[in-house]
């Protein structure tokens, strides 16, 4: 810190002891995380499956699944806050502990709704299997309840306690506890229509070995979007994978 | 001896001979010869508008020549003992930009006796305005001989640029917010009034407890240690004038060395040179409580459709006393000082993380030596020309 008083540093001859320093006792609050019973996840939805049986002439079957799920997630604790050296020089980290109300901000509504369409046909003459899929992701969306960007109170080094106040915003320190939420924290984010579709191919070899080959994401449609005036591009670095499968049976 | 160099090359001869012999009151006169020569190190230089005053000590009589007009000059000085003084006007050429500056001509004690003697006056670079600058920045630090990452070494060093002895107390060091490889748009956009910081250090003091001369240069460490003894690759800044409190996990507090005020959080210096960094005053009158109760602001940006809300410290442009951008060519976007304070920057590195840039350091440039010895630096306000990139570190043996 400043420069030492305590030990003459250019004449030692010896290590210098703890007791040859002058000091001063400081103290600072320091945190850890403690798992408990705080969250609730509520999830809701439907599930649903169609399948056609085999017609006659194309060998082909028609199999629709899909799902719509919505899953709330809640905390109900209360959290709290220190200021690290990174935000307050040194001394002053760890001065005071923030407390917020249960922090909404972790809470969120994720909604989603998809639709496969499966078309397999047997080619019984070849002894070949032909399978199509279409995945189709209709929307998938996320939002953050509104939440409070400042903290009820704060407690000093003596553990007395304060309301964080206007006046708290002020002070250079205690206004670094405000998490700054905006307008834009708590939108609805919906991301629209992601469409794949993969194709198999399966050769069998008198019912003990078959031979597959499958492409998947042969063709994706996952369009621009708008949202909030931002355009986003999603198709950028998609690309097909190809992959082979050997099954033997014994 | 600085005279000894060939900056006599460009030597402006003024010849001021008079033709006057006789004394008609008893006075003794002497014709003198003038001959001027240029600031050492300069290029295609030329002075104008050169005022030669003389001072004779004993009877304090002053007299003015206006050198611009040599033709009509006579000048026949009583003998004696002066003072002498000459202001002028230079031009003078570098990297193909012409830039004109003060110089000025200095000697005491002239002994001006016999019939005819030459005045050798050598001619030197004179700003008002300078002040400190940054001479050094390495912030790039070492890697082990391993090749593992390592703390502590980094260091500033400031220099005295002025011919005034300067107090380095209450000096700021600040590092931009922002980083000069990704732009944003950040409202309010107080860039042309203000830096934004984001961390800032300051040397402590009580006005005018660290003088520091003319010419002369601070060393400003990171952790002020013999880093070679754990790391062959480093440097000694045992011997730094000041040191800095790093984030608590990397400090080593070297009790001779004094150490900087963290206004903000610990500075870590950006080892890639992703940022700027600013010497500026902090008035008198403020307090570190009340300088951030003051200039603690906030500053938004869009980041996709999310508002991204950032706290920053402010300093005004007209504390900065010098700026240096930093950034990397394959990824620079933008400076984060007003054009007036810095219009380039300087890098160490031509790639993101380019493993090459370890070990070393940006430099500013000398722009000339005073015939006393005073090395004056480069500050265009423009790094790219001032500094000398990737270079080895001073301090590195």
């Amino acid at each position: 810190m400043i420069p030492n008083r305590s030990v003459d540093a250019a004449n030692l001859t010896a290590p210098p002891q703890t007791s040859d320093f002058t000091y001063t006792n400081q103290r600072r609050y320091y945190s850890y995380s403690l798992p408990s019973n705080g969250s609730r996840i509520n999830k809701k939805g439907i599930e649903y499956q169609l399948s056609t049986k085999r017609f006659k002439g194309i060998n082909t079957r028609f199999t629709i699944n899909g799902a719509w799920f919505s899953t709330t997630y809640v905390n109900s604790m209360t959290s709290y806050a220190l200021l690290s050296g990174l935000q307050v020089p040194e001394e002053q980290a760890g001065q005071f502990v923030a407390t917020y109300d249960a922090d909404a901000a972790s809470n969120y509504l994720r909604e989603q709704l998809n639709t496969n369409l499966t078309i397999d046909s047997y080619l019984p003459k070849l002894g070949l299997i032909i399978s199509t899929s279409l995945q189709n992701l209709w929307f998938t969306s996320l939002q953050v309840p509104s939440a409070e960007s400042l903290p009820t109170s704060y407690m000093d080094i003596n553990g007395k306690v304060f309301p964080y106040t206007k006046q708290s915003q002020l002070d250079p320190a205690l206004k670094l506890f405000d998490r700054m939420y905006n307008y834009t924290s708590f939108r609805k984010r919906t991301v629209p229509l992601d469409l794949q579709v993969n194709l198999k191919v399966t050769k069998e070899f008198k019912k003990t070995a078959a031979i597959s080959m499958f492409v998947n994401r042969l063709l994706t449609y996952t369009p621009d979007y708008t949202a909030y005036g931002v355009t986003f591009t999603r198709q950028a670095f998609i690309s097909p994978y190809f992959g082979m499968e050997l099954n033997l049976k014994f | 001896m600085q005279l000894s160099r060939p900056l006599l090359s460009l030597m402006a001869a003024v010849m001021l001979t008079v033709g006057i012999g006789c004394k008609k009151d008893g006075i003794k006169t002497t014709d003198v010869s003038l001959a001027l020569s240029s600031p050492s190190g300069l290029q295609s230089a030329s002075t104008s508008n050169l005022v030669l005053t003389i001072r004779e000590v004993n009877t304090n009589t002053t007299t003015t020549y206006n050198l611009s007009s040599t033709a009509s000059l006579t000048f026949t000085a009583s003998q004696g003992s002066y003072e002498v003084t000459l202001e002028g006007d230079i031009k003078y050429t570098d990297a193909g930009v012409e830039y004109s500056k003060k110089i000025r001509g200095y000697q005491k004690d002239v002994a001006i006796i016999g019939d005819v003697i030459t005045l050798s006056l050598p001619l030197f670079l004179y700003d008002d305005t300078a002040g400190f600058v940054f001479k050094e920045i390495f912030f790039t630090g070492t890697q082990t001989p391993e090749g593992k990452t390592y703390n502590g070494d980094k260091y500033f060093i400031l220099y005295n640029n002025s011919d005034d002895t300067l107090y380095a107390d209450h000096l700021i060091i600040a590092e931009a917010a922002f980083l000069t490889t990704t732009k944003r748009a950040y409202t309010p956009d107080i860039m042309a009034e203000t830096f934004t910081a984001g961390s800032i250090v300051m040397i402590p003091g009580t006005g005018k407890q660290y003088p520091v001369y003319p010419g002369k240069q601070l060393v400003i460490a990171n952790n002020a240690i013999n880093h070679k003894e754990v790391n062959a690759n480093s440097v000694d800044l045992s011997k730094s004038d000041f040191e800095l409190t790093l984030l608590s996990t990397i400090n080593v507090d070297n009790p001779q060395v004094t150490d900087l005020v963290n206004v903000t959080g610990a500075m870590t210096m950006h080892n890639r040179g992703f940022k700027t960094y600013v010497i500026a005053r902090m008035p008198a009158d403020l307090t570190v409580d009340s300088y951030k109760t003051a200039n603690t602001y906030t500053y938004s940006y869009m980041n996709g459709d999310k508002l991204m809300p950032f706290t920053g410290y402010k300093i005004p442009n007209t504390w900065i006393q010098d700026a240096v951008n930093l950034s990397v060519a394959s990824i620079y976007e933008w400076n984060l000082v007003a054009p007036a304070l810095d219009m380039g920057w300087s890098y160490c590195g031509k790639i993101d993380s380019d493993a090459t840039r370890f070990g070393k350091a940006v430099r500013r440039k000398v722009l000339s030596t005073n015939p006393d010895g005073r090395v004056i630096l480069k500050d265009n306000n423009n790094s790219t020309v001032d500094f000398d990139a990737e270079v080895k570190p001073s301090l590195m043996p």
